[in-house]
C-alpha cells in the first residue's frame, strides 16, 4: 500500500490563491482526514491528488512515485464523490463494473470483484436497479462499491457521507473505517465535520484559508490546539475562548476578581477551556477550592449530558455537566477547573502559548 | 387559487371545472382554427373535384389518391423527399453533435465558435439561399473557384440533375446544424462533470465514455432533435423556391413544394389537398414511429 506524499502544493483560481504551498504527507494504509471549514482548499487538495485538477506549483507523490504530471487514469487511485456521480442510466451492476470494463478487465475477473464488493456491501438485491430507484444510503453504497471493485491501494473520499441522515452517517462511518482496515487501504477523506474527522481518523489535517493550520493524529488535536482555530474547531460544544487582561499576581477574566487563573501577564493573550473540562457547581455545593464566581444564562439539556452557558465576569464559559442539571436562570455557580485544562493563545497571532502554569509538556 | 377556485362541494367542482376550460379555451380556439378544421377540410376537399368557375365541386370518392399513384411527378417528388431527408436528418444531427463537443469545452475561442456555428440559422432562408446561388454559381461561385484551385472543371451544380439534389440538402444541413447544436450543448451542460470525473478516474479511454455515458444521456436530445429534423426536412421549401423551382426536369422537387406548384400554380386545390393528407400522414407515422423505437431506448431519469 502506497502512501501519499504532497509538496509545496499550490492552485490559484482567477488570480485567487485557494491552496498556499501545502505539505502533507499519509502513512501507507491509514486513514488521513482531510478536515476544515468549505473554502478552506481541503476538496481542492484532493482533486489536485486525483489529477482532476492540476497544481500551479508543487508535487504529488503517490508511493514514491511522482505523479503530479500523470492523467487520473495513471495513479492508480479510486475515488468516492460527494454526490456520488453513478451513471443515471446503467444500472448498479453496470455502475460498479464500468470502471472495470473500461479498463478491460476480463469477464471471469469482472464477475469475481463484483461478487465480492455485492457481498461486502450488502448489495446483491439491488444489482438490478437504476441510481434513481435507489435511495441516498444505497447510492452511496454503489459508490462505495465502485471504488471497492477498482482494487486500487489508494483511495480518495470527498464528503462521501453528507448527504446522508445522522443516523445512517453514523453507521457508514464505523463501516467505511471497517472496509479500510481491513483492505489496509490507504484512504483520504475529505469532510467539514469535525466528529466524523475524530472518529475515524489515524491523522487528521485541519485546514483553513487555503494552508494546513495543524496536522497529528485526533488525540493531539484534541488536547493540544495549536491556534485558536484548531480550538474553536476540534471538540463538540467548541472550546471556550475567552480574553485574559492583566491583574494583581497574573492574568484574569476580565471583570473577575479573585486569585487569577493565570500566572505572568494577562493583557493580550486568550485562555481556552474545553467545557468538559469546567466544573460547575450551585455556589452553596462548592468545596471552597480556589474557582470563579459564576450566574447561570441558560442550560441546555442534550440527554447525557446538560451544557451550562454562565457568565464570568465579563465573558461567557459554558460547562458540560453530565446528566439533568434543574437550574433557573440566574442561579449563582462555582466554576473550577484543573490548572492543566487551560490552554494559552497570543491573541494577536492566534498561537499557542506555554502556560506558564505549568512545565510545558512539549518541552517535557 | 383554490380559494377563488372554491375547493369544497358540488358547485365548487363545477365551478372549478368552468374555470379549467375556460382558461383552456384560448389554445383551444387557436389549434381548431388554425389546425384541426383546416386539416379536416383538405382532407374532405381532397375527396372533391376542384371547382372550376361555374362547375362546383363534386364528390369523387378516392379518385384524387388514384391520380396520384399514377402521377410520376408525385413519386419523383416523394422519393426526393425520402432521399433529403435521409440524407440531411443524420448529417445535420451529426454534426450539429461535433460542434456541441467542440464548443463545450474549454477550448479558447469557443465564444466565437458556439457564434459562428449559431449564425446560420438566425439568417433568413430567403437570404442564405441567395448566398448558396452565389457559391453554385458556374465558373464565379465559390465551389467552382475553389474546386478549380484543385484542378477540378466548372460545372453547373444546380443545373445539373445529378448534382441538384446534394446541393440543396448541404445548404439544409448548413442551416439546421447549427440551431440543433444549441439542444446538444445545453444537454451537454446538464451532464454533471463528477461523471466525466469519475469516469477519468476509471480510465482513459475517451471515445468509450462518449458511447456509453454521454450519448445515452444525450438521448432524450436527440429524441427531440430528430423528429424536429425529420419534420424540417419535409417542411422546409424556402430556398427550393429561390434556387431551383424544384429544376431541373423536377430533380429538386420535394413533396411540399409540389403540393405548392399544385395548389398554388395549377390551381387543381383537390388534387393539393389530397397531397396534403398523403404529407400529413408521412409526418404523422415517422414522428410516432420515431418516439416509440428512441424511447425505448431512453433511459428513465
Amino acid at each position: 500500500m502506497p502512501g501519499v506524499r504532497v509538496e509545496g502544493l499550490r492552485r490559484s483560481w482567477g488570480g485567487v490563491a485557494v491552496l498556499h504551498g501545502i505539505d502533507v504527507a499519509v502513512a501507507p494504509g491509514t486513514l488521513a482526514v482531510l478536515l476544515g471549514p468549505s473554502g478552506c482548499g481541503k476538496s481542492t487538495l484532493l482533486r489536485l491528488i486525483a489529477g482532476l485538477d492540476a497544481p500551479d506549483a508543487g508535487r504529488v507523490l503517490i508511493g514514491d512515485t511522482d505523479v503530479t504530471a500523470r492523467p487520473p487514469s495513471g495513479r492508480d487511485l479510486a475515488m468516492v464523490f460527494q454526490n456520488y456521480a453513478l451513471f443515471p442510466h446503467l444500472d448498479v451492476r453496470e455502475n460498479i463494473l464500468f470502471g472495470l470494463k473500461m479498463r478491460r478487465i476480463p469477464a471471469a475477473e469482472r464477475a469475481r470483484r463484483l461478487a465480492r464488493a455485492a457481498e461486502t456491501l450488502g448489495l446483491g438485491p439491488l444489482l438490478g436497479r437504476k441510481p434513481a430507484q435507489l435511495s441516498g444510503g444505497q447510492q452511496q453504497r454503489v459508490a462505495l462499491g465502485r471504488a471497492l471493485v477498482s482494487e486500487a491501494p489508494l483511495c480518495l473520499m470527498d464528503e462521501p457521507l453528507s448527504n446522508l441522515d445522522a443516523q445512517l452517517r453514523q453507521d457508514m462511518r464505523r463501516e467505511i473505517r471497517d472496509l479500510q482496515r481491513r483492505l489496509g487501504l490507504t484512504l483520504l477523506y475529505v469532510t467539514h465535520d469535525q466528529t466524523e474527522a475524530m472518529s475515524m481518523a489515524d491523522q487528521v489535517i485541519l485546514m483553513r484559508a487555503g494552508a494546513v493550520e495543524q496536522a497529528g493524529v485526533p488525540e493531539a488535536l484534541y488536547a493540544r490546539p495549536e491556534t485558536v482555530f484548531a480550538a474553536r474547531f476540534i471538540g463538540t460544544s467548541p472550546m471556550n475562548l475567552v480574553a485574559l487582561e492583566d491583574c494583581d499576581g497574573g492574568g484574569a477574566i476580565a471583570g473577575t476578581s479573585g486569585a487569577p487563573p493565570v500566572q505572568g501577564g494577562g493583557a493580550g493573550r486568550i485562555l481556552g477551556l474545553r467545557p468538559e473540562d469546567v466544573a460547575a457547581v450551585p455556589e452553596g455545593q462548592a468545596g471552597g477550592g480556589p474557582g470563579l464566581a459564576a450566574t447561570l444564562v441558560s442550560c441546555e439539556y442534550h440527554g447525557a449530558d446538560s451544557l451550562l452557558t454562565c457568565r464570568v465576569g465579563a465573558e461567557r464559559v459554558t460547562a458540560r455537566r453530565p446528566g439533568l442539571m434543574r437550574l433557573q436562570p440566574g442561579t449563582p455557580l462555582h466554576l473550577s477547573w484543573p490548572a492543566e485544562a487551560m490552554h494559552l493563545f497570543e491573541a494577536g497571532t492566534g498561537r499557542r502559548c506555554p502556560n506558564p502554569s505549568l512545565p510545558d509538556r512539549r518541552a517535557a | 387559487m383554490t380559494a377563488a377556485l372554491g375547493g369544497a362541494g358540488p358547485r365548487g367542482a363545477g365551478a372549478q371545472a368552468l374555470m379549467a376550460w375556460l382558461l383552456l379555451l384560448p389554445a383551444a380556439v387557436l389549434l381548431a382554427a388554425f389546425t384541426y378544421v383546416p386539416a379536416l377540410g383538405s382532407a374532405l376537399a381532397s375527396l372533391y373535384s376542384t371547382p372550376h368557375g361555374a362547375r362546383p365541386a363534386r364528390f369523387v370518392g378516392l379518385d384524387n389518391y388514384a391520380a396520384m399513384a399514377a402521377d410520376p411527378v408525385f413519386w419523383r417528388a416523394l422519393q426526393n423527399s425520402v432521399v433529403y431527408a435521409a440524407g440531411t436528418v443524420p448529417l445535420a444531427i451529426g454534426l450539429a453533435l461535433a460542434m456541441a463537443l467542440l464548443v463545450n469545452g474549454s477550448a479558447p475561442g469557443r465564444g466565437l465558435l458556439r457564434t459562428a456555428f449559431f449564425l446560420p440559422t438566425v439568417l433568413p432562408m430567403i437570404a442564405v439561399a441567395n448566398i448558396w446561388l452565389f457559391f453554385f454559381t458556374q465558373d464565379y461561385g465559390l465551389v467552382d473557384q475553389l474546386l478549380g484551385l484543385a484542378g477540378v472543371p466548372p460545372r453547373n451544380w444546380l443545373g445539373g440533375p445529378h448534382t441538384v439534389l446534394g446541393c440543396m440538402m448541404a445548404v439544409a444541413v448548413w442551416k439546421e446544424a447549427g440551431f440543433f447544436m444549441i439542444f446538444y450543448l445545453a444537454a451537454l451542460q446538464t451532464i454533471p462533470p463528477n461523471l466525466r470525473e469519475a469516469a477519468a478516474i476509471d480510465g482513459d479511454r475517451r471515445f468509450y465514455v462518449f458511447r456509453r455515458v454521454t450519448l445515452p444521456l444525450l438521448m432524450p436530445t436527440t429524441v427531440f432533435v430528430a423528429v424536429n429534423a425529420l419534420i424540417n426536412a419535409f417542411r422546409l421549401v424556402d430556398h427550393v423556391i429561390v434556387m431551383t423551382n424544384g429544376g431541373p426536369d423536377n430533380a429538386s422537387n420535394l413533396l411540399l413544394y409540389y403540393v405548392y406548384e399544385v395548389a398554388f400554380k395549377f390551381w387543381d386545390t383537390s388534387y393539393a389537398a389530397a397531397l396534403t393528407l398523403v404529407l400529413l400522414v408521412i409526418l404523422a407515422t415517422l414522428a410516432f414511429t420515431q418516439f416509440a423505437v428512441l424511447d425505448r431506448r431512453t433511459h428513465c431519469r
